[in-house]
């Protein structure tokens, strides 16, 4: 037990006085004439005993006034109190409002339910405590405020398709609580097993406690549509077709949950309009033909039928319909990789023509450089002679390129890895190629690789170009690539997707991550149809999986284009942490565990309480004794007794 | 005295119409009737004329000078002058002394003689029973200046009246019965043995039926000096208790011996005394 006021416990030494009095009264002063003190005398003498008893009581009645007065004052706290009994204290509140939590529970969401709980935290918050509420994906929606605004700012918070680091998040929460104060972290989440992808700080370590809602007893299988790749990437030349592959994917969960059927349907609309279907085993894939359509950005969308978590069972991509690109070849004659470019140039995939991506492909008889009346792109293919190589790696030196090429000895095939969606380009078969250095602070990226992870593809800008450098010559005795019917194809990638500025948007976005909005940007219209005003080169989150409109200005044109935002793939896995898991995850801080039933959590939460404070009991007692008082201390009530005298 | 006399005259003026003169008759010089002679009367009223005009025995009655001989009894103890009010309320002995005077002198009214007794441990004062109208005067100086002190000794006073009332009447006790009870209804007894009327005027301070609240104190009896330190809120009802079953024996003891009780609070009008005494007087005959 502990008190508010201990000082006022000295009130308590008020309760001598009746003591003193009544030991005092033995000796009193006070005198009263009174005849008929025989009357007295007799009424006494009938009643000493419970006179005595009655004194007593009124003793002890008035001393344990006192005393309970003095308590009362003094503001004693009895055991371990409700929730609202506790020291201030200052409270990061992590909510996850990740896309996982938007499963169905009855008639509401995870995310209602773990709301629900933050409204009891705050509902049992005492005028001192402080809180800082933030969400998962988004902004944070309090900083130490009062309970009553993060309530306000609670109702704020929405659900979104965005994914959770719950590490990142417990971690960035408990640093932002000043020390100065009791500290505790709550942490709200469905504990998505994917959401704790990121180890914990080393600096964790700190006397902030970390309470943690668990026990939302959810069948975690799901299904979802499989990322959409485009075949061509984003950019589709006008009046040509394309394919666009999705999948269907099922996580069964920890109890292996198998799906309700063998397989769904999946089916994909572009610009609103369905465009196909197709009944599509889990774990399959399926490719859709995207018809001719005009030059501009266009939003596709798959879905399959709902299961599980409803935000992953569609996924959205834009595309671009442009005019084709000019493409322009150097090389030697009959060279496989001119004859691709003169397919597609046939085919109209490409015009042919200067200005656009430059193929140089080194070899005996070519000029020593790449020629023309310029280029964005230029794409480097090394000489199939390695006699040739120095030259070809002054080349690269003239150009600003820097990777230096090397012989290699290695023997034997070798396949590409992860060949990024280009049609038959995981057949082939890689013979022969050069290691491939780079020089310093160089920050190209590897477009493809080999099986044993030497660079194959580079891609880099240089004195203001893009360039692509291959590590094989695309002859037949340095591969399978260069006769197979995935050269054709492969060459298209490399000068549609990889060869070409992608331009804005580059790729997909994943929901609820921080995007940069191209310069000129006006406006976005939102999956919702809400508009939302922004500013060009400004910060852009995309809360919800969607396709979106950006309205833009470019050369002082109002233009418009789609781009999409998807349910990150790690939500899809709806595998929860073990909470034993936690401990160990967080094994530097006091981790608490309460759920699912509301009372669990209130009894853990605010661990610093102070006792059950009991005053209004003992004003309750006080009066009662009060009561006592009047009753013992007041004259009894007389009774008229039967008269049997006449008096008059 | 002058206040005693105009609240004495003023009370008895509305108890007067319609009373009849005094029913007892007896010998004095005012011949009423002759009766036939039965043995035990006194042959000396034999009306011997009738004798020896009849031939048989008269016997001459007279009507009586003064029919009712009647002794008020006053307590003029010291308990008598306690008075638990005195913004509102006359002490006991102001009380009596005003009863006693109005008593008087509607007795006197009435042709009846009064006589006083003043006593506390002893007999104070003395005046003889008289039927002169004068004589309220002297009976009014006796009540007047009796002052209340000393001890109470009811008994030995009224035994004193036993002796001086020769022939039967009608003993008024005006007293607050702080007395020794046994020895007082002792007295009593043999004032009713000898065939006297017994009216008691048991005179009561409000504040001694029900006790005030005056919380813890040393409660003292200013006659005996007695002591009780007590807590007056605490025994309020006992108390009410001990009073009621002390008046109750009092009524008990005088219908025993066939005499009145009133009990009086000094809070009510003395008319409503008289009245009792207008009731005994009337029952009297």
């Amino acid at each position: 037990m502990s008190f508010l006021y201990p000082l006022a416990l000295a009130i308590g030494a008020l309760a001598g006085i009746p003591i003193v009095i009544h030991l005092l009264r033995r000796h009193t002063d006070r005198r009263v004439p009174f005849p008929a003190l025989r009357y007295l005398q007799r009424a006494e003498r009938k009643h000493a005993r419970s006179l005595r008893v009655r004194d007593l009581l009124l003793l002890l009645v008035r001393v344990g006034l006192l005393l309970l007065i003095a308590a009362t004052a003094a503001g004693p706290l009895v055991g371990r109190g409700g929730a609202s009994d506790h020291e201030p204290v200052d409270v990061a509140i992590v909510l996850d409002n990740s896309a996982s939590n938007a499963r169905p529970v009855g008639n509401q969401t995870t995310f209602d339910l773990l709301r629900d709980r933050v409204r009891s935290t705050l509902a049992a918050a005492g005028p001192a405590d402080r809180f800082w509420l933030y969400p998962t994906v988004g902004p944070p929606l309090a900083l130490a405020t009062t309970a009553a605004e993060a309530g306000r700012a609670l109702e704020q918070a929405r659900l979104t398709d965005g994914s959770a680091d719950l590490v990142d998040a417990v971690t960035a929460a408990a640093r932002s609580l000043p020390a100065e104060r009791r500290r505790e972290v709550h942490l709200l989440s469905d504990l998505q097993a994917s959401n704790f992808a990121s180890l914990p700080d080393a600096g964790q370590a700190d006397e902030i406690a970390l309470l943690v809602f668990t026990g939302l007893s959810l069948d975690a299988s799901n299904g979802m549509v499989g990322m959409a790749q485009l075949a061509s990437g984003l950019n589709i030349p006008v009046g040509t077709q394309s394919d666009v592959v999705a999948s269907a994917l099922w996580f069964p969960g920890p109890s292996g949950r198998a799906a309700p059927a063998d397989s769904t349907v999946l089916r994909l609309e572009i610009d609103g309009t369905t465009r196909g279907a197709a009944a599509v085993g889990w774990g399959d894939e399926a490719v859709f033909r995207i018809p001719s359509l005009d030059p501009a950005t266009h939003g596709g969308r798959f879905e399959i039928e709902p299961s599980g978590l409803r935000a992953d069972d569609a996924r959205y991509f834009s595309f671009r319909v442009v005019n084709p690109p000019a493409a322009a070849w150097t090389g030697p004659p009959g060279s496989f990789t001119g004859i691709a470019l003169a397919t597609l140039q046939a085919g109209g995939r490409v015009a042919d023509g200067e200005g656009g991506v430059r193929i140089y492909e080194a070899g005996e008889g070519q000029p020593a450089e790449p020629t023309g009346s310029g280029y964005l792109t230029v794409v480097l293919v090394p000489p199939a002679d390695p006699l040739s190589l120095p030259r070809f790696n002054q080349l690269l030196t003239r150009i600003g390129i820097p990777w230096t090429l090397f012989p290699d000895d290695t023997r034997g095939e070798l396949a590409l890895r992860d060949p990024s969606g280009v049609p038959g380009l995981d057949e082939i078969r890689i013979e022969s190629r050069y290691l491939m250095t780079p020089g310093g602070g160089v920050e190209d990226s590897v477009l493809l690789a080999t099986g044993d992870g030497e660079p194959w593809l580079i891609r880099g800008r240089a004195n203001g170009h893009t360039y692509l450098l291959l590590a094989s010559p695309l002859v037949e005795s340095a591969g399978s690539l260069a006769g197979s019917a995935a050269m054709i194809p492969f060459i298209e990638t490399v000068i549609l997707r990889w060869g070409l500025d992608a331009g804005w948007p580059a790729s997909d976005f994943e929901a609820g991550l921080s995007m940069t909005l191209p310069t000129g940007s006006d406006s976005v219209v939102t999956p919702g149809q809400g508009t939302v005003r922004v500013d060009g080169g400004a910060p852009f989150t995309p809360l919800r999986a969607g396709l979106y409109g950006l309205h833009y200005e470019e050369e002082g044109q109002p233009r418009s284009l789609t781009f999409a935002a998807n349910v990150p793939a790690t939500e899809s896995d709806l595998t929860p942490l073990a909470t034993r898991d936690l401990a160990e995850l967080f094994s530097g801080r006091e981790v608490v565990t309460a759920g699912p039933e509301a009372s669990a959590w209130e009894s853990v939460i605010y661990r610093n309480r102070r006792g059950r404070d009991v005053r209004p009991w003992l004003v309750v007692a006080i009066i009662l004794l009060a009561l006592a008082e009047i009753a013992l201390a007041s004259p009894a009530p007389l009774k008229e007794s039967a008269k049997p005298t006449r008096e008059i | 005295m002058a206040n005693l006399e105009l609240v004495a005259r003023g009370v008895v003026e509305g108890f007067l119409i319609g009373l009849h003169s005094s029913p007892y008759r007896g010998f004095s010089v005012e011949f009423a009737e002759n009766r036939p002679y039965n043995p035990g009367d006194d042959i000396r009223f034999v009306d011997w004329k009738m004798w020896g005009r009849s031939d048989r025995y008269y016997v001459k009655q007279f009507e009586e000078e003064t029919n009712l001989r009647a002794y008020i009894v006053l307590d003029v103890s010291h308990s008598m002058q306690w008075v638990s009010d005195p913004q509102r309320l006359v002490s006991k002995i102001e009380y009596a002394r005003m009863l006693a005077a109005s008593l008087g002198l509607l007795l006197l009214r009435q042709g009846d003689a009064v006589g006083v007794i003043t006593f506390n441990d002893q007999v104070r004062d003395h005046l003889r029973p008289r039927s002169a109208r004068q004589h309220w005067r002297r009976l009014l100086r006796v009540v007047g200046g009796a002052d209340a002190s000393g001890t109470t000794e009811a008994a030995a006073a009224i035994r004193d009246v036993a002796m001086r009332l020769q022939r039967r009447g009608l003993v008024i006790l005006i007293s607050d019965l702080l007395v020794a009870p046994e020895l007082t209804r002792t007295a009593l007894s043999y004032l009713g043995h000898r065939g006297h009327e017994v009216l008691v005027f048991h005179l009561m301070d409000p504040g001694e039926r029900d006790l005030p609240s005056t919380g813890d104190a040393v409660y003292f009896d200013p006659e005996t000096g007695d002591e009780l330190l007590t807590n007056s809120a605490a025994l309020r009802r006992r108390y009410r208790e001990a009073v009621d079953q002390a008046t109750r024996a009092w009524v008990l003891d005088a219908a025993r011996i066939g005499a009145e009780y009133h009990l009086l609070s000094t809070d009510a009008p003395i008319g409503f005394a008289l009245r009792s005494y207008l009731d005994k007087r009337a029952h009297l005959g």
